[in-house]
C-alpha cells in the first residue's frame, strides 16, 4: 500500500507544478462525489482516484493523459459507504460492429440488434463492473470467485454514471435510439420489438438479475473456483506442465483481469525458454500459444490491463511475428475507437514495427474524420506531432506552419460541436505549443540586476529607502541571492553558475526551494556572507552573477538552459557591523489600517521592482516569432466570433487564456496587459455561468489581477505602504498591502522578490504555494483567509527570515479531511524528514495527541517566529497554544499577548 | 457463378409458372428479370393466339385477385396471405415488378416502348360464352409512360458491346430510389420476413450540386460530416450542428435527466406549426444552409421560398420529421456509410422478396397470364370475378388491379344494361402527377472514387427558373446492376408538362456529364476546363414521362403507381392504408414468433 502511495505521490506532485492545478480545485465544497473514480493504474488496482476536476479545465497537456489525483480518504468514505458512482473506461458494446463481407447489409442484423437491445435482462459482464470487483471485493477476490464477487459489489448497481454529454448529443444514433425516434414521429407500424430506451450508460437498461440467471452464475463460479485452486496449487509448486499451463488458459480466458494467473505464465515461459534455448521452431510455437491466450482474454474483455501488458511482454521477447498485429488493432479500435489500452498498444507496436509517425498521423485524422470526439485520437496526435516538431522532420518544420494546420482542424471539431471536450483539449495543446518556450530562462533574481544595495550600521538594508526589519543579513550577516526560472531547474552549483566579486569568500552554495525535496525548483537561493568579512567601509563591491555559460542548468522536461545571462548589483556598507538590536520595543506589530500610510509620490529611489524592470534589465529574453503573435491574435477574433453566435463557457475560457497569452508575450510592441480589464470581466462571468468550476476561475482571476498589479511601477505603487510607528532612524518600513483583493492564489512572485512585509488579510486564500520564493519576507499577514489546514503552510517553512505570521481567523482545524495532504509531501510518504524524537518528548510532556499535532509540528518546528496570531481558528484551543509555546521557543507574542 | 445459376434456373421456368402452397421457402425460386429472356413484350395478341396453352388455374375461387406484381400489389399479396386469405396474384408481364421492375437494357427499352403506346382495341369480348349471371367488362392496359426518348451515344463498338452486355444491366424502371436505413420500408420488411431474400449495399455519399460551378459537394448530414465539410464556414459548421441539436431536443427532450443545459429547448407549438422555411429563417440560418436542409435533406419538390409554385409546403413539424428520420438513419447500420440504402440487384428485388413471402404463406402465382375483362354483377354492378387470356373465369371477394388498368370508355354494346355510373365510378383514376424520369449509363463516376451516391439539386441551382428540385442516384458495379466500369445514373423530378420535366432532367445531367454532342467535333468550348477532364461521358441514355397515380380502393381497387420521391414511405403509406381499407379488423403483418435467433452475446469479431 504504501509503495503505491508514494509512487503515486511523486507522480503527483510532480504534476501539479506542471499542471497549474492547484489541489484544492480537485475538490470544491460543493462538488459532489459524482467526481470521484476509481481508476487501475498499470497492474496496481488499490488506487484510487479523483477525476480532476472535468477535463476542460485543468492546464493538461495531452501527453499527461492519466492526469488522476489520489484521494485516499475519499476512497475509504465511498467504499464504506457503497453508494459512490464508480466510473470506469467506457464500454461502448453498442458500438460494436457485425460485420458482414463486404459491407452488405442484412437488415436482419437490424432486427438483431434491436431486440438484442430489449432483452438484456443479463446485461454482459462489462468491464466496468469488474474495475468495480476489483476494488471492492479485493480482500475477497482470493476467496470467491470473481463473477460472485462482481455480484455482491453493492456499487454495481449505481455504476452507471450519466454517459459524458458529447456522446451524448451525437447525431449518430444508436439503432433503439433511431427506432425511439420513430415512435415519436408517430409510425404507423406497430413495433414488433419493443424497444427499451432509457438514457443510462450507453443507453443500456440495467436489470435484476433473475433467479435462473443467478444460479447459472454460481454455476459458473463454481467451476471457476475449482479451476483457481488448481491453479494455485501449480503456481506454487511450480508446475508448468502443458496441462497447467491449459488450465490457467482457461482462468484466463474467463477472467483476464488475474494478474498473478499472467505472472504464472511469464514465469512458465521464462523457465521453458531457460530449458530449450536451442530450438527457434518450438520457442516460437510456445510464445505464439502466448499470443493466443492473450487474444482469447482480450475477446473477454478488451479492456484488461494484464492482458495487454501479457502481449507486449511477449512481443518484446523478439521471437514472434509482429504482422498480425495491426490486424488485430484494426479489430479493436473498430470496436471501440476510443479504447485508450488499443491506442497505447499502437504506439508500441508501430514502434515496433518501425512505421513513421507521418502515416500514424494520417491515421489519427482518419479516425478523427469519422468520430472527431475521440481523445485518444487526438492524444496520440498530439504525441506524434510533438515527435515530429522535435526532431524537425521533413514537412513539419518550421513549428509554427504546422501548427496553424492543426488549429485549422480543431477549429472544425471545436466549430461543429463547442460542447465536445476532446477538440478544446487538443486546442489547448496547440496554444501551449504555440508560445511556449522549451529552454528554461532567468525571469528575475533579487538583488535585481543594476540594484545599489546600501547597508548602514544598524544592519538595515538602506538600499535606498529600503530597510530591513528582521532581516536574514541581521542575524546572520548573510544577504540572500535568489533565483527565480521560468521553470523549475537543476544543475544551479558554482559550476554553472558564476559569481564574481570581492566579497566572495569561497563557492557560494545554491539550494533549490521547494517543497518536496527534489532536486528540481524553479527557485534556487544561495547566502552571500557578509557578516564575517574585513569590509571596507563606503566602498562600493560589485557583485556580477553569470549563468548560462557551461552546460549543466537542465529543466525537468531535459531542455539546456537557454541564453547566456548576467545579472550585477552594487553593494555598499556604510558603517561598521554590529551586533543586531534585539527586538525594538515591547509591542507588537499591529496590522491595523491606521498604521499605514500610502506613498505619497513616486521616487526613483524606492525599491520596488515590477515587471518592466526585471525583465527589460534581466539579459534580453528572446522573442518569439511574430508568427505566433498573429497566430494567437487570429485565434482571439475567432472565438471572438464564436462568442457571437453562442454563448459558451468554454469558449470563454479559452478567449481569455488566449488573451493571457497575447499579453504576456514578449511582443517588442510592449503593450502589455492592455486585455486585463476584459480578462477579468470574462472570469466574472464564468464564475457566474459555472459555480462548478468557481474556484478555477478564481484562481486564474487572482493570476491575473496580481500579474497587472505588479507589472509596473505605477500599478504597484497603491499598494505600497509606510509602517508609520517609524521609531527607528530609517526611513519607515515598505510594506505591500494585497488587502480585500479576493485573491485566492499568490502569483507573480518573480516580481515581488524584494517584499519583506507583505500583507494579504481578507482574501480567500487557500494556499500560498509560490511564497517561498520570497527570501526576504520577515513579515507576513494571512489573516481572513481560507487557508484550511496546516499543510498549506508548508511554504513558510523555507523563509528563514520569517518573524512574523498573522493566520489568524482562517479555517485551520475546521474541516476533518485535509484534501491538500496527499498532495504535498510529508512524513507518511517518507519525503520530509521528521523529527520524532523531539516530537515524542513533546507530546509525552504536554500530553497531546500526536495525531492532531503531527501536522503543526512539522510545520512550526524550525522556524524562528517571535509573533504568531493563530486565533479564530478551529484548531486554536487552550491545550494548542500550549504546543506551540513549546514548539516555537523564539514566540514572544502569541495572538497578542505578551509571553515574556 | 450466381448469374449462371440463376440462367439456368430461367431457362426451366420458361413456361407460363404455376406455383402455390407447397412451396417451401427454401426453394430456390429466385426470379430476376432475366426470367424474360426469350420472350420480349409479350402482347395481348400473341397472347391470345397462345390461349390454348395456358393451364388452367385450380382452384377457381379465392378471397383476392391481385393483377400486376408491382411492390404495392407485392405487399398487398404478402399482407393478405400472411392473415390467412387465399390469394391468387396474375401478372400479365413475364417478370415480377410491373412498374417496380428491375429490367435487362434491351428489356427495358422494349418493356417502355410497348407501355408508351396507346392500347391496342380490345379484343372482342366474350361474353356469350360465358353464363349470364355476370357482365363481361373488357380491361385495357393504359399506358403510364410517354414522351420516350432512348439514345445511344456511344461509338459503334461501344453501343454493340453494350448490347450484347444487356443483360448484365439491371436497370430500374421507377428510378431513381433509395432507402433510408430508418425507413419505414425497413421495418415492414423486418415485420413481413421480406428481408431474407435481400441484401442491400449503402449508398456512398449524398451530394447536392451547388450553383456557380461549385460542383458537388457532401451534405453535411451529421456530426462528422460537417466536421470532415470543407465547403461550409467555421461559423456554417457551427449554426448547422445547433439546428441539428436542437431537433435532436426536440424530439428526445422528453427524458427527465438533463445532461448539460439546454434542456427543454422544445421548438413552440407556433412554430411548428409554421412553415419550415420560415422556421429556418427565424432561426437565422443562412441561404446555404436552408436549401441543404430542405432539399437534400427534408428532400423537397418545390421551392419553398416561391410561394407561387410550391405545391408542397412543409410545415415545420413534419420538416422535423424528416430531419429526424434522415439524421436517425446515418450510422444506423454501421457498415452504411450514409444515409441511404439500395437493394444489391436493383429495386425488383422489393416485389419479387415480398412475393415469395406471400407464396411462403400460399398465395398462387402465374405470370404471363394476362387477365382480359372483369365479370360484373349484371344488377349491381358489383365485381365479381375475372377472365383470363385463356377464357377461364376465376372469382374472388376482392380485387386488386396494377394502376395501369382501365376500363375503355365506349363500353361494349352488350352491356347497354349495366349500371353505367358504377362503371365511370370504375374506371376514374385520379392521375396525381407526372415525374419525369432519366437514365443514363456512363463510363465513369461523376465523382472520382465514388461508386454509389445521390445527388440533390435545389431550385434554382440549374437555372434561376428551376422551381424544382432534381434527385439522381448513381450506382455502379459493386450493386451487381451494371458491368463493371460502367455506371448508371438515374434521374428524376416532378413536373407539370413533359417538356419542362425533359429539359430540367437534361440540364441536371448535362452538368454532371460530358454534354452529349456528335463524336467528331474535337474541341468543346468548355466553361471550367478543369472539370472537364473527369466529367463521365454519356453511353446511353433513356428519357421518358411518368403518370403517377394514386391508389384507390373500391370493388376494384387499384395499387398507387411509383411516385416522384426518393424513397418509399408514401407509397408504403398507401398500401397500408388499402391493406385497412379492404380488411379493416385485420392486422398488417401480424406479429408472429419467430424462432428466437442466436446470435452470440459478446466478443469482438476478429479475424483470425
Amino acid at each position: 500500500m504504501e509503495t503505491t502511495q508514494t509512487r503515486l505521490n511523486f507522480k503527483l506532485s510532480g504534476l501539479s507544478k506542471l499542471l497549474s492545478f492547484r489541489p484544492h480545485h480537485l475538490l470544491p465544497p460543493r462538488r459532489s462525489p459524482s467526481q470521484l473514480a476509481f481508476f487501475r493504474l498499470g497492474s496496481v488496482l488499490r488506487v484510487v482516484c479523483l477525476v480532476a476536476v472535468p477535463n476542460q479545465l485543468i492546464l493538461r497537456p495531452p501527453s499527461l493523459s492519466s492526469s488522476v489525483a489520489l484521494f485516499l480518504p475519499h476512497l475509504c468514505a465511498l467504499v464504506q459507504s457503497g453508494t459512490g458512482p464508480l466510473t470506469g473506461p467506457s464500454h461502448l458494446k453498442d458500438r460494436k460492429c457485425i460485420q458482414t463481407d463486404k459491407n452488405r447489409i442484412k437488415p436482419a442484423e437490424v432486427k438483431r440488434r434491436c431486440e438484442h437491445h430489449s432483452r438484456t435482462a443479463v446485461p454482459p459482464p462489462s468491464p466496468v463492473a469488474c474495475e468495480c470487483e476489483h476494488l471492492t471485493s479485493l480482500a475477497s477476490f482470493r476467496h470467491a470467485s470473481p463473477v460472485a464477487s462482481l455480484r455482491q459489489s453493492p456499487s454495481r448497481a449505481s455504476s452507471c454514471l450519466g454517459q459524458s454529454p458529447s456522446s451524448a448529443s451525437h447525431l449518430r444514433l444508436p439503432p433503439c435510439r433511431a427506432s425511439a425516434i420513430h415512435r415519436l414521429r408517430g409510425s404507423t407500424c406497430q413495433s414488433r420489438r419493443v424497444v427499451v430506451w432509457k438514457r443510462k450508460m450507453h443507453g443500456r437498461p440495467r436489470n435484476a438479475l433473475k433467479e435462473e440467471d443467478t444460479a447459472a452464475l454460481s454455476a459458473k463460479a463454481e467451476k471457476l473456483r475449482l479451476l483457481q485452486s488448481h491453479f494455485l496449487a501449480n503456481h506454487h509448486d511450480r508446475i508448468y506442465t502443458k496441462e497447467a499451463l491449459e488450465e490457467n488458459a482457461k482462468l484466463l480466458e474467463n477472467n483476464p483481469e488475474w494478474h498473478t494467473a499472467w505472472n504464472y505464465r511469464k514465469l512458465a515461459v521464462e523457465s521453458f525458454l531457460s530449458d530449450s534455448h536451442s530450438d527457434p521452431e518450438t520457442v516460437k510455437s510456445v510464445l505464439d500459444e502466448e499470443l493466443r491466450v492473450v487474444e482469447n482474454a482480450l475477446r473477454k474483455n478488451f479492456k484488461s490491463y494484464g492482458a495487454w501488458h501479457h502481449r507486449k511482454w511477449v512481443l518484446s521477447k523478439g521471437h514472434s511475428s509482429i504482422d498480425k498485429e495491426l490486424r488485430l488493432l484494426a479489430a479493436f479500435q473498430k470496436a471501440d475507437a476510443r479504447n485508450f489500452h488499443a491506442w497505447n498498444y499502437r504506439r508500441f507496436v508501430t514502434t515496433l514495427m518501425k512505421i513513421p509517425d507521418e502515416e500514424e498521423l494520417k491515421y489519427t485524422e482518419e479516425v478523427i474524420g469519422a468520430n472527431f470526439s475521440n481523445y485518444s485520437a487526438w492524444h496520440n496526435r498530439s504525441i506524434l506531432l510533438s515527435n515530429l516538431l522535435k526532431r524537425k522532420a521533413e514537412g513539419y518544420f518550421p513549428k509554427e506552419i504546422v501548427l496553424e494546420g492543426e488549429f485549422e482542424l480543431v477549429h472544425n471539431a471545436i466549430f461543429t460541436d463547442p460542447d465536445d471536450q476532446s477538440g478544446w483539449f487538443y486546442h489547448l495543446w496547440l496554444i501551449d505549443q504555440m508560445v511556449k518556450i522549451d529552454a528554461p530562462l532567468l525571469v528575475s533574481s533579487w538583488p535585481s540586476h543594476g540594484l545599489i544595495i546600501t547597508l548602514q550600521g544598524n544592519n538595515c538594508l538602506h538600499g535606498s529607502g529600503l530597510s530591513v526589519l528582521n532581516s536574514t543579513l541581521a542575524n546572520t550577516g548573510t544577504l540572500p541571492i535568489i533565483l527565480y526560472f521560468s521553470q523549475a531547474v537543476e544543475g544551479i552549483d558554482s559550476s554553472t553558475v558564476n559569481v564574481k566579486s570581492e566579497l566572495l569568500n569561497g563557492d557560494l552554495v545554491w539550494k533549490p526551494l521547494s517543497t518536496n525535496n527534489s532536486n528540481n525548483a524553479q527557485v534556487w537561493v544561495a547566502f552571500l556572507n557578509i557578516g564575517n568579512l574585513d569590509i571596507q567601509l563606503s566602498k562600493t563591491y560589485v557583485v556580477e552573477i553569470n549563468l548560462g555559460h557551461s552546460k549543466g542548468i537542465v529543466s525537468s522536461s531535459g531542455y539546456d538552459y537557454g541564453h547566456a545571462s548576467r545579472v550585477t548589483f552594487e553593494l555598499c556598507i556604510q558603517s561598521a557591523y554590529t551586533e543586531s538590536v534585539e527586538q525594538q520595543d515591547g509591542k507588537s506589530n499591529s496590522w491595523k489600517d491606521d498604521d499605514f500610510q500610502k506613498f505619497e509620490h513616486l521616487q526613483e529611489s524606492e525599491p520596488m521592482c515590477s515587471a518592466d524592470q526585471v525583465t527589460s534589465e534581466i539579459d534580453h529574453i528572446p522573442t518569439t516569432s511574430g508568427r505566433c503573435e498573429e497566430a494567437i491574435v487570429n485565434e482571439i477574433s475567432q472565438f471572438r466570433d464564436l462568442l457571437s453566435e453562442i454563448d459558451c463557457k468554454i469558449g470563454k475560457l479559452t478567449l481569455a487564456r488566449l488573451l493571457t497569452a497575447l499579453d504576456s508575450l514578449p511582443s517588442p510592441c510592449a503593450n502589455n496587459m492592455v486585455h486585463t480589464e476584459e480578462i477579468l470581466q470574462l472570469y466574472d462571468d464564468l464564475m457566474r455561468l459555472d459555480p462548478t468550476h468557481y474556484l478555477y476561475y478564481k484562481d486564474e482571476r487572482s493570476l491575473v489581477l496580481l500579474r497587472q498589479i505588479t507589472s509596473s511601477r505605477e500599478t504597484l505603487l497603491p499598494y505600497c505602504y509606510y509602517k508609520k510607528d517609524a521609531t527607528e532612524a530609517v526611513a519607515g518600513y515598505v510594506c505591500l498591502r494585497l488587502q480585500n483583493l479576493s485573491l485566492s492564489r499568490m502569483g507573480s512572485i518573480e516580481n515581488l522578490l524584494w517584499v519583506q512585509m507583505l500583507d494579504l488579510s481578507h482574501n480567500q486564500l487557500r494556499s500560498i504555494e509560490g511564497l517561498e520564493a520570497m527570501q526576504l519576507l520577515s513579515c507576513l499577514n494571512l489573516s481572513h483567509n481560507k487557508l484550511g489546514s496546516f499543510t498549506a503552510l508548508g511554504p513558510l517553512r523555507l523563509i528563514k527570515s520569517l518573524k512574523v505570521l498573522n493566520i489568524s481567523y482562517n479555517e485551520i482545524g475546521s474541516h476533518t479531511i485535509d484534501t491538500r495532504r496527499y498532495l504535498c509531501s510529508s512524513p507518511l510518504s517518507h519525503t520530509e524528514e521528521f523529527a520524532w524524537d523531539q516530537f515524542e518528548t513533546l507530546t509525552d510532556s504536554i500530553r497531546i495527541s500526536a495525531a492532531t499535532f503531527w501536522e503543526p509540528f512539522l510545520i512550526f518546528q524550525g522556524m524562528n517566529l517571535t509573533e504568531l496570531d493563530i486565533k479564530g481558528n478551529a484548531v486554536a484551543d487552550e491545550n494548542f497554544r500550549s504546543f506551540l509555546v513549546k514548539v516555537l521557543p523564539t514566540l514572544k507574542w502569541l495572538d497578542e499577548e505578551d509571553l515574556s | 457463378m450466381a448469374q449462371n445459376k440463376k440462367r439456368i434456373h430461367n431457362k426451366i421456368l420458361s413456361q407460363p409458372v404455376c406455383f402455390g402452397t407447397k412451396l417451401s421457402p427454401t426453394l430456390p425460386h429466385h426470379f430476376t428479370p432475366h426470367a424474360a429472356d426469350c420472350f420480349y413484350a409479350p402482347s395481348f395478341a400473341m397472347a391470345e393466339s397462345e390461349a390454348s396453352s395456358y393451364p388452367p388455374i385450380d382452384p377457381t375461387n379465392f378471397d383476392l385477385i391481385i393483377v400486376g406484381t408491382g411492390l404495392p400489389e407485392s405487399i398487398l399479396a404478402a399482407a393478405a396471405s400472411a392473415v390467412g386469405k387465399t390469394v391468387l396474384h396474375l401478372d400479365p408481364n413475364s417478370f415480377y415488378g410491373s412498374h417496380f421492375a428491375t429490367l435487362s437494357l434491351t428489356d427495358l427499352t422494349s418493356h417502355l416502348n410497348s407501355h408508351s403506346l396507346p392500347a391496342p382495341p380490345p379484343p372482342p369480348s366474350t361474353s356469350g360464352s360465358g353464363d349470364s349471371d355476370y357482365a363481361v367488362v373488357d380491361l385495357v392496359q393504359d399506358p403510364i409512360y410517354s414522351d420516350i426518348e432512348i439514345e445511344w451515344h456511344g461509338s459503334e463498338d461501344e453501343t454493340s458491346k453494350m448490347r450484347e452486355d444487356s443483360r448484365k444491366f439491371n436497370i430500374d424502371l421507377g428510378g431513381p430510389r433509395a432507402l433510408f436505413c430508418a425507413d419505414s420500408c425497413i421495418d415492414l420488411l423486418l415485420k413481413s420476413g421480406a428481408e431474407q431474400y435481400l441484401e442491400f449495399k449503402g449508398v456512398d455519399a449524398s451530394l447536392v450540386y451547388e450553383p456557380n460551378g461549385g460542383g458537388l459537394a457532401n451534405v453535411p448530414d451529421s456530426r462528422g460530416a460537417i466536421f470532415r465539410d470543407k465547403n461550409l464556414s467555421l461559423k456554417e459548421k457551427n449554426q448547422l450542428m445547433r439546428f441539428f441539436k436542437l431537433v435532436q431536443q426536440h424530439l428526445g427532450g422528453g427524458g427527465d435527466q438533463s445532461d448539460g443545459g439546454g434542456e427543454g429547448q422544445k421548438i413552440s407549438e407556433e412554430d411548428l406549426d409554421s412553415s419550415f422555411v420560415s422556421f429556418l429563417d427565424k432561426m437565422r440560418l443562412p441561404p446555404k444552409i436552408k436549401s441543404i436542409l430542405l432539399y437534400a435533406i427534408a428532400m423537397l419538390d418545390f421551392d419553398q421560398d416561391n410561394s407561387e409554385v410550391c405545391k408542397d409546403f412543409l410545415k415545420t413539424k413534419d420538416g422535423i420529421d424528416r430531419l429526424a428520420l434522415y439524421s436517425s438513419s446515418v450510422g444506423r447500420f454501421p457498415n452504411a456509410p450514409g444515409a441511404l440504402i439500395y437493394p444489391i440487384y436493383g429495386e425488383g428485388e422489393l416485389p419479387q422478396a415480398f412475393c415469395r413471402r406471400a407464396a411462403v404463406k400460399g398465395c398462387i402465382y402465374v405470370l404471363r397470364m394476362p387477365v382480359t375483362s372483369l365479370l360484373m354483377d349484371k344488377v349491381t354492378g358489383c365485381y365479381k370475378g375475372v377472365r383470363l387470356v385463356s377464357g377461364q373465369d376465376l372469382y374472388s371477394h376482392q380485387l386488386i388491379l396494377d394502376p395501369s388498368f382501365v376500363i375503355p370508355s365506349p363500353l361494349s354494346s352488350s352491356l347497354a344494361d349495366f349500371p353505367r355510373e358504377k362503371i365511370q365510378l370504375l374506371s376514374q383514376r385520379e392521375l396525381k402527377g407526372m415525374v419525369a424520369r432519366g437514365i443514363c449509363i456512363t463510363r465513369s463516376s461523376i465523382k472520382p472514387d465514388l461508386l454509389n451516391c445521390s445527388v440533390v439539386y435545389p431550385p434554382r441551382s440549374l437555372s434561376p427558373e428551376q422551381v424544382m428540385s432534381v434527385r439522381a442516384l448513381q450506382i455502379g458495379s459493386n450493386l451487381a446492376v451494371c458491368p463493371a466500369g460502367t455506371f448508371i445514373l438515374y434521374f428524376s423530378t416532378v413536373c407539370n408538362d413533359a417538356d419542362e420535366g425533359k429539359k430540367l432532367l437534361k440540364a441536371a445531367m448535362n452538368a454532371l456529364l460530358k454534354p452529349v454532342v456528335s463524336v467528331n467535333s474535337g474541341s468543346i468550348p468548355v466553361v471550367q476546363s478543369d472539370n472537364e477532364n473527369v466529367q463521365p461521358i454519356v453511353l446511353w441514355n433513356a428519357f421518358y414521362i411518368q403518370k403517377v397515380f394514386k391508389g384507390k380502393f373500391d370493388s376494384m381497387t387499384s395499387a398507387p403507381t411509383p411516385d416522384g420521391n426518393l424513397n418509399y414511405t408514401d407509397i408504403l403509406d398507401a398500401t397500408e392504408k388499402l391493406f385497412s381499407q379492404m380488411y379493416p379488423d385485420q392486422a398488417f403483418f401480424p406479429k408472429t414468433e419467430t424462432p428466437e435467433d442466436t446470435m452470440d452475446e459478446n466478443g469482438v469479431i476478429m479475424e483470425s
